[in-house]
């Protein structure tokens, strides 16, 4: 029955497909930041996803399911990434699909220096300037605390900027 | 343009194109239905199954690494935020993992309701000092010989403390509060359950007072929501002083059942009765109660959403335990006001009801000062012969039995009962033994026909 949806499932299930039709790319944004590979990055989707699908009828289609899936996904990253994928490919190579945009060395530099960067800092990082999320949000979806935010913070943004990827844009 | 918003834009440019993933829902339910039967199979097993299961089947599986033991040393990182409490599934009572200690780096600890006497679960888990818990947990002493002791049939709560880790994953912990007083995680058996138990409580209201997250609005209850039989309305974790909204339910203690009736307390009133009722520290009197001083309940809800009930029996505070007593006047008029919207109950017969319940109601429409309403339940042929004078009335039902004589009436019947008539001063009155002769009228309705006061029955004062 694996795959299959059965009674009473298929009107939740046919919500929750509109939700991951609309959301499911931004989701898979944020884990492209995490990971720096596509698949991986539509594994830890399908992952955080599938962790939240009992929680659909609780909280359904609001903001609400939206910011359950990202915490998550993010806590899930931290947590489990060394397992999960032991071996971890810190991989600095292009994405399959560029996208226009800055100059492409330096997004390679930038890339390469994300990939520098410890599970926590770079979920900080993703966290605070893609997601938009205050330190204090930050805190409460990796589960540590606002200074463990700010201090991790200050470390990633030192790590980037020493990357030419930041300090040739400073420099224009 | 400033740093962050340099390195804000960057970063968005940064990602490729998703590339187009139609199954992707479907992939995520696929995937979190194998996550949960694993779960459900592996991790978690109900005691009766435990012992086959323990032998064949690796536990404590994580939902997405299928034959993986969580080492119990493991400590995966903490996350609060995604706790849903009120989404959580507790294990049975006597659930069983394949572990006999709690492994650090759970997440959340929920309690919930074991075997024995029931109570309310907190809806909130314990999302801080999860550890310290686990250390609680860990520190009692093994009981050597489980299952060989003889314990005392007493009964009292049973808990489960359900340690939830980040990969969906749980470790239920049972706590018997009664018998032998045990404690189980996995195969191993401790003592000394009531200190999991308490430092839960502890911490959980630690927690609590800490959270800057604003309470939600609980649903004012309603009369007949707490049910002492099942444990709803019992709270391990909040007392009745924390409730912040409630109803006032008030019953008299008549003859006839009825349902208490209830009134909304506004939040100032519930204030006042909160603080008069924290002032009481003495015993309070349980004599019986007469039925003209209405008992009362205070049934509330916390911030937190617990059921907490506060008593006020025959009109006096009772914390349960003894103490308590009147309440003071500002108090006492915040109750007369909420008392008197609900109005008192008044009995109603139809040709339902028995020749006793009519008994019942004709007392309690004395009582109640509803003459007229008390003369109608006399039957057409009898003579009307109501009490004077009289403060209120007591009558005992003893027996009930069919007259064949008195066939002018159908279904002639006699109830005996010890009654009296006490006067307003409250002075001692001996019982008589009454007879009541009741017949049904023209509409089947059981009537009186006569009242006979007998003897004396010497009941000492």
């Amino acid at each position: 029955m694996d795959g299959v949806v059965v009674g009473a499932e298929l009107e939740r299930a046919g919500s929750f497909d509109d939700f991951v039709a609309a959301r499911g790319d931004a989701l898979w944004r944020s884990a492209w930041l995490l990971t720096g590979d596509a698949h991986l990055a539509e594994d830890l989707v399908q992952t955080a996803l599938a962790k939240s699908y009992g929680r659909w009828d609780r909280i359904g289609d609001t903001g609400g399911f939206e910011a359950y899936v990202r915490r998550t996904l993010f806590t899930t990253y931290v947590s489990w990434w060394r397992r999960r994928w032991n071996g971890e490919r810190a991989t600095a190579e292009l994405p399959e699909t560029p996208t226009p945009g800055p100059d492409l060395a330096l997004r390679r530099d930038l890339l390469a220096a994300l990939t520098q960067l410890s599970r926590g800092q770079r979920a900080v990082v993703v966290l605070r300037y893609v997601e938009d999320l205050t330190e204090r949000e930050t805190a409460a979806v990796l589960g540590c605390s606002v200074g463990t935010v700010k201090s991790q913070t200050a470390r990633a943004i030192s790590a980037l900027r020493d990357s030419s990827a930041l300090r040739d844009e400073e420099d224009r | 343009m400033s740093d962050d918003d340099r390195l804000r834009d960057q970063l968005q440019a940064l990602v490729p194109h998703p590339p187009p993933t139609p199954g992707r829902a479907a992939a995520a339910r696929d995937l979190h239905h194998r996550s949960r039967r694993r779960t459900t199979v592996a991790v978690v097993t109900v005691a009766a199954v435990a012992v086959v299961a323990l032998a064949t089947a690796p536990l404590l599986t994580s939902g997405d690494e299928p034959g993986v033991t969580r080492p119990a040393t493991q400590t995966p990182t903490p996350t609060p935020s995604p706790a849903d409490p009120e989404a959580f599934t507790c294990p049975a009572p006597r659930a069983q993992a394949d572990t006999d200690t709690v492994p650090a780096g759970a997440t959340a600890v929920h309690l919930c309701a074991g075997s024995g006497t029931g109570f309310d679960a907190p809806t909130d888990a314990l999302v801080t000092d999860v550890d310290e818990l686990a250390g609680v947990v860990n520190r009692q002493p093994l009981v050597t010989a489980p299952g060989q002791n003889v314990c005392q049939t007493d009964l009292g709560p049973g808990y489960v403390l359900a340690f939830e880790y980040a990969d969906g994953s749980i470790v239920p912990v049972g706590g018997d509060l009664y018998g032998c007083h045990e404690l189980r995680v996995g195969t191993s058996t401790r003592g000394h359950p009531e200190r999991p138990w308490s430092r839960f409580i502890a911490l959980l209201r630690a927690q609590r007072a800490a959270s800057r997250v604003a309470p939600r609005i609980p649903h004012r209850p309603a009369c007949g929501d707490q049910r002492f039989d099942t444990g709803r309305g019992i709270s391990p974790v909040a007392g009745p002083d924390e409730m912040v909204a409630a109803t006032l339910c008030v019953s008299y203690q008549t003859e006839t059942e009825h349902d208490p009736q209830g009134v909304p307390v506004p939040a100032r009133d519930l204030a006042i009765l909160l603080a008069d009722r924290a002032s009481h520290h003495d015993p309070v009197s349980t004599e019986d109660c007469d039925p003209d001083t209405p008992s009362w309940e205070l049934v509330g809800a916390t911030a937190w959403g617990d059921l907490v009930t506060a008593d006020g029996w025959c009109g006096a505070w009772n914390d349960g335990r003894g103490i308590g007593g009147p309440p003071g006047p500002a108090a006492q008029r915040v109750l007369d006001r909420l008392v008197g919207h609900t109005g008192r109950p008044v009995p109603t017969v139809d040709a339902t009801s028995t020749a006793e319940q009519v008994v019942a109601a004709y007392v309690d429409l004395l009582n109640a000062d509803l003459r007229d309403e008390a003369l109608a339940l006399w039957h057409p042929l009898g003579t009307p012969d109501l009490p004077v004078g009289y403060g209120h009335v007591d009558a005992k039902v003893e027996s009930v039995r069919p007259l064949r004589s008195i066939s002018a009436y159908g279904d002639a019947t006699a109830v005996t009962a010890l009654y009296r008539e006490v006067p307003p001063d409250g002075a001692f009155t001996d019982y008589r033994e009454a007879t009541f002769t009741l017949g049904r009228d023209q509409q089947g309705v059981f009537r009186i026909v006569h009242v006979d006061l007998g003897k004396v029955v010497p009941t000492g004062r």
